[in-house]
């Protein structure tokens, strides 16, 4: 159970959330016995010192995403760096929120911190995430790695062809239609939602086929289920069975891979929020530092 | 409607395959999307590539824009068909039978032998986010240099011409605007969005020149222009007390920006008391009053600044007032009994409330301290502040009344009555008799007047015997401000914790030369300094602009330096 992520945050026994614990108390420390003769407000030497401080912890923060692609790098361990990246990360929010004053408008200060505020709420969701979704997957794929997945559904498909050719037209055709139209995987919604938007060509009470909607290869199975509790021939039955028991494996597996697909998007799409949201916060930083000594 | 596929495939020796299915739908769709009635697994076929359908009769073609499909060698989107047409979706061909019987449609589909493998290639599944078309790095970028051209870039380029500024502003895209910290004060309401009205130069601070835009007029120096401190006073910037967006307040009320110089100037250096101040409550001299001190030998009067507790402080008003006296809680004697004074009674605030009224005799005094003379007329009252005028109209007075046969004319008896016959004048003689009974009567009632029962009562009064008035009365000449570098607001301070007694000892004040200004201990009971949590609770935290201006009106109009490079503090 426990996993990288778990054990950064107790990296060297949480050495960094005591460091982003005696920053906030110092912080506040000096917020509360700061009586500025204004409103407290960033323009104070105690709002200045909060905020170039806050601005160079997020500036670091963001320079994980270099140092985690500099495999070569000896400036710490990657995991040491996702810890304090964490803690200093809530510890930059308190120190930003500091430097407000506890004054907010319409403005781009505002939307700065506002930003700050949204990706450090995805950090903690991310922490949240990356605490439980690695071990989940591993549980889910049972130390298998997602290609043996795939693999092993290929593996089931063309044994199941190979099974069908054996027995009249419309199984051959059913059962490569439910190969053909499996659909693994697809856009961003269907990964997190896990949908299985596979079909299948079954022929109709009637003669006529048509595409069907087949997730997780229900439809399929009980087509295949109707027709062997319909069968009357001894030699076709047990082919049809063969064919049943092949295809409920196929449908253990697609629910595994999706399921495993889904918990992949959902870190990945923490990332795709997480990180260009930094990039806007920042964007919003240099234009809150600009502006102020623009118009001084 | 119901659709007759026939599937061709070509074995490797060139025989031909076939086979055929049925389909029912409403339409014939073709794609390489999985819920497509005909699939092809072909990259350049789109998922909804198009659908062939029936219509009056006819069977129709249409193609989901952008799609085409080639028809006999030509392109097209919406078309006709008919049989023995062939259709091309890449390397798929598709070509249209004559349908049996209970058949809406039917054609044959094959592979063009001629595409290529990579054609055929199984599209594979995504399996991982991608971020849709920018991926992660894709969406950094754009979100960074969006929010940054708008809220900075484009802002900070179109500043410079009026035009751009003005048409960014009036839309509806971020502009200057954005970098407000806060509102505007009210007062600053014509300045309205202008930001530039205030921040003229980028990267510098607001200057003097563009506060002195408007308020040329009615400032005022904080030191005569003489004086060595006006140079560097002259270029103070105006923000360091002033500030135009909220929540900072309009004027500083707080002590910070005085006391950066007079916690510094040394106390007492070039005769001042100026220096060594940084708090009300801890560090503040004590007060000092203005009294005047008269003239003597060989020195014109002048007014003096003399601290308050200092023994023998005395006020030189040559008033003589025991205040004790007439605020006696037993009351004062009046024509109408006794009556109890409280202060009121002579001390009223001027319009506005910020002083006292001056006391004058005429109104304040006189309905008790009368002016009057002879028991016979009561109503009739001498003119007050000159003697010489108080003589003449006692000798007028008592001429008349002698030429009339004063005194008591009516206890005389009948015989001596002296008739004015008309036409006859009172020999010289007796006139002249007369008029010297009046001149001695004057000198009786005046001396009675001025020395024992009227004037000395208030005034110092001085015999000058020989000139033209026997008697000199000094002039009054009350303090009337006793405290020129302070505001001090009485209508701010009527309040029931505050009656008059609890800064004026005045019950107790038997002289009029007792100063009865309050010390500061008597300001500092509720009073506290810069910041009232550090002088104890229940205190008014009081900077100094609570009582000194920084635009001293006694020192002439100010015209500020150009700005100073550099004078941020």
């Amino acid at each position: 159970m426990s996993s990288l992520h778990e054990s950064a945050l107790a990296y060297r026994g949480r050495r960094y959330l005591w460091v982003a614990l005696a920053l906030t108390a110092a912080a506040t420390g000096a917020y509360l016995w700061h009586s500025p003769p204004l409103p407290p407000n960033g323009g104070t030497w105690l709002g200045y010192t909060l905020g170039i401080v806050a601005a160079l912890l997020i500036l670091w923060l963001m320079a994980l995403g270099v140092r985690k692609r500099s495999y070569h790098s000896a400036l710490g361990t990657v995991r040491g760096w996702v810890s304090a990246h964490v803690y200093l990360g809530l510890a930059a929010l308190v120190l930003a929120t500091l430097h407000t004053g506890f004054h907010f408008g319409r403005n781009v200060h505002t939307l700065a911190y506002a930003l700050l505020c949204g990706v450090t709420v995805l950090g903690v969701a991310g922490v949240i995430l990356y605490a439980r979704y690695p071990a989940r997957m591993s549980a889910n794929r049972q130390g298998r790695a997602r290609a043996q997945l795939v693999e092993e559904i290929g593996d089931l498909d063309a044994k199941a062809l190979r099974v069908a050719q054996a027995l009249p037209g419309e199984y051959l055709e059913a059962v490569r239609s439910a190969r053909d139209r499996l659909v693994l995987g697809g856009g961003a919604w269907t990964l997190l939602t896990g949908r299985d938007r596979s079909r299948v060509v079954l022929p109709g009470s009637d003669g006529a086929s048509a595409a069907l909607a087949n997730p997780a290869q229900a439809t399929l199975i009980a087509w295949l289920g109707d027709h062997l509790a319909r069968s009357q021939d001894g030699e076709l039955s047990p082919r049809i069975q063969s064919l049943l028991t092949l295809v409920s494996a196929k449908r253990v597996a697609v629910e595994r891979l999706t399921r495993d697909l889904a918990l992949q998007a959902w870190l990945d799409v923490w990332l795709y929020l997480h990180v260009p949201l930094s990039f806007a916060l920042l964007a919003t930083l240099v234009a809150h530092v600009v502006s102020v000594f623009l118009y001084w | 409607m119901r659709t007759l596929i026939r599937f061709i495939s070509r074995a490797k020796g060139g025989a031909l395959e076939s086979s055929e299915r049925l389909f029912e739908g409403d339409a014939l769709t073709l794609g390489r999307a999985t819920d497509q009635l005909l699939q092809f697994k072909d990259r350049r076929v789109a998922f909804q590539h198009a659908r062939i359908f029936r219509r009056g009769g006819h069977l129709l073609l249409a193609c989901r824009a952008p799609a085409t499909i080639i028809i006999n060698d030509a392109l097209a989107r919406d078309a006709e068909l008919a049989i023995g047409d062939v259709l091309r979706l890449g390397a798929n061909v598709l070509t249209l039978m004559a349908p049996p019987a209970g058949v809406d449609l039917a054609l044959s589909f094959e592979l063009d032998p001629t595409a290529s493998e990579e054609d055929l290639a199984t599209v594979g599944a995504q399996l991982r986010l991608t971020g849709g078309a920018l991926g992660k790095r894709g969406w950094s970028w754009l979100l960074f240099v969006t929010l940054l051209g708008a809220f900075l870039v484009v802002p900070a380029l179109l500043l410079p011409a009026q035009s751009t500024r003005e048409a960014l502003r009036a839309g509806w895209l971020p502009s200057d605007h954005a970098w407000s910290p806060g509102a505007l004060h009210e007062v600053h309401g014509t300045i309205a969005a202008r930001c530039e009205a205030c921040h003229q130069m980028p990267f510098v601070s607001v200057r003097n020149g563009a506060c002195l835009a408007c308020h040329r007029a009615g400032l005022h120096r904080h030191v005569d222009a003489a004086s060595p401190a006006s140079a560097a006073l002259d270029a103070t910037r105006c923000v360091v007390c002033h500030s135009g967006h909220q929540p900072a307040p309009l004027v500083r009320t707080d002590a910070g920006s005085c006391v950066d110089c007079h916690a510094r100037l040394e106390r007492g250096s070039a005769g001042n008391s100026i220096g060594g101040i940084s708090d009300f409550g801890r560090a503040h001299p004590q007060f000092r009053v203005s009294l005047l001190r008269p003239a003597a030998e060989g020195r014109p009067a002048a007014i003096e600044r003399l601290q308050l507790e200092t023994p023998l402080l005395r006020e030189q008003s040559h008033l003589k007032f025991p205040h004790a006296k007439h605020l006696d809680p037993k009351g004062v004697k009046t024509l109408d009994g006794r009556r109890v004074l409280g202060c009121p009674a002579c001390h009223l605030p001027e319009p506005g409330g910020r002083r006292m009224q001056p006391i004058v005799m005429e109104t304040h005094c006189q309905g008790c301290h009368r002016l009057d003379f002879d028991p016979a007329f009561p109503d009739r009252q001498l003119p007050h502040r000159d003697v010489a005028a108080l003589m003449n109209t006692l000798l007028e007075y008592y001429s008349a009344r002698y030429l009339e046969g004063w005194p008591d004319p009516g206890a005389r008896p009948a015989g001596e009555r002296f008739v004015a016959l008309p036409g006859h004048a009172l020999a010289p003689a007796e006139r002249e008799r007369r008029l010297g009974l009046a001149r001695a009567r004057t000198a009786v009632i005046a001396r009675d007047l001025v020395e024992r029962r009227a004037c000395a009562v208030c005034h110092e009064v001085r015999a000058t015997p020989g000139a033209a008035t026997p008697w000199q009365v000094t002039p009054v000449q009350p303090t009337r401000v006793w405290f020129p570098a302070a505001r001090f607001d009485h209508a701010q301070h009527t309040t029931a914790l505050t009656p008059c007694a609890a800064c004026h000892a005045a019950q107790r004040s038997t002289q009029a030369s007792d100063v009865l200004m309050p010390p500061i201990q008597a300001c500092r009971t509720c009073h506290a300094g810069n910041r009232a949590a550090s002088a104890g609770a229940g205190k008014v935290a009081t900077g100094c602009p609570a009582c000194h201006a920084f635009h001293d009106e006694r020192r002439g109009p100010w015209q500020p330096a150009p700005p100073v490079v550099s004078t941020r503090r």
